[in-house]
């Protein structure tokens, strides 16, 4: 069992996993307008599949919400 | 007449940068924009929850509508959180135009200047276009113009306060330090507040709780355009020189009786 943290959460998973899946599950499948932090470094959409989320890791997904 | 200003080469006709948050509906918003005549629309990043497409689609709609969208920092206290969310909005609106907030305390929402030269110059080394919210302080305004900003945002009042603008001296000593454009971001309360910031010659004034929160943001938003256009205009016919005293307007020969 893997312990991470995904927008401040902390959830567990059976093994590390791709960043792509975590993030289109996060996500609702819809990824345009998404960015991803991993441990405070951000992680260029092109390299989200190649990219493996493991213990200890710290995901932000963010997205464009109404601001001023 | 064309009056059309500039930033980093782009050129907008609407002197008007509007923000997005707190209407009364993702329709009233999308109609006061348009009455405000905006091109520019800014937009926050937020971690994204499950129930929470709708705004992922703020994106698909501030775009399709043909807004340049202008992401912040807001919510941001370091230097190093706000380069960290600068770059992450590159990332997810295809940007490098930022407007940079570092904020000192949740009270008053002012900026921290120490922070803010920080940010500023490290996203600028970093490819980033840096549009800076600051306090009206034209010494930090002169550092972020050399740091290589191509506009730079003072208040006129801390945000959301609606008190409009509180310091014009400054403003206008900005303006005459400045060659890069002079945007008034915070501050303004309604109609009067804008025509006043570009009767001072400011360039441009990004707003949003002036709109949003008005009654009727849409017909505020119509009103604060014609502001925005009578301000200006103001400006550039150069208004009369003030007098302590009066100077009457109609002759003063020929008075009957006298």
């Amino acid at each position: 069992m893997i312990k991470v943290i995904i927008n401040g959460e902390p959830r567990s998973f059976a093994s590390p996993r791709p960043l792509a899946d975590l993030v289109a599950s996060e996500s609702g499948g819809d990824t345009k307008g998404i960015a991803v932090g991993l441990n405070r470094r951000v992680i260029p959409r092109p390299e989200w599949d190649r990219t493996r989320v493991t213990e200890g890791d710290e995901v932000e997904i963010i997205a464009p919400f109404a601001g001023g | 007449m064309s009056d059309t200003w500039t930033i980093e080469g782009r050129e907008f006709s609407s002197r008007l940068l509007l923000g997005t948050a707190m209407y009364p509906s993702r329709e009233v918003m999308l109609d006061a924009l348009k009455a405000s005549g905006a091109q520019v629309a800014t937009v926050a990043l937020r971690r994204v929850k499950p129930d929470t497409d709708k705004d992922v689609n703020l994106y698909k709609v501030l775009r399709d509508a043909g807004y340049l969208i202008l992401p912040n920092t807001a919510g941001c206290f370091t230097a190093e959180d706000a380069v960290l969310t600068a770059q992450l909005a590159r990332e997810a609106l295809e940007t490098n135009w930022v407007k940079l907030e570092v904020i000192a305390d949740h009270d008053t929402l002012l900026p921290d200047t120490e922070q803010l030269l920080v940010a500023a110059e490290r996203l600028t080394k970093d490819g980033f276009q840096v549009l800076p919210y600051t306090n009206d302080d034209p010494i930090v305004a002169r550092k972020l113009e050399q740091i290589g900003c191509p506009a730079v945002m003072p208040l006129a009042a801390p945000i959301g306060s609606g008190l409009g603008v509180r310091n014009p001296h400054n403003l206008v000593l900005m303006r005459d330090a400045l060659s890069v454009p002079l945007i008034v971001d915070a501050g303004v309360g309604t109609a009067s507040d804008v025509a006043i910031v570009f009767e001072l010659g400011c360039d441009a004034v990004l707003l949003n709780s002036a709109i949003a929160k008005a009654g009727n943001p849409v017909r505020m938003a119509h009103a604060i355009r014609h502001a925005a256009s009578g301000g200006r205009e103001a400006f550039l016919a150069r208004r009369m020189p003030r007098k302590l005293y009066a100077d009457a307007s109609s002759p003063t020969e020929g008075l009957p009786w006298q």
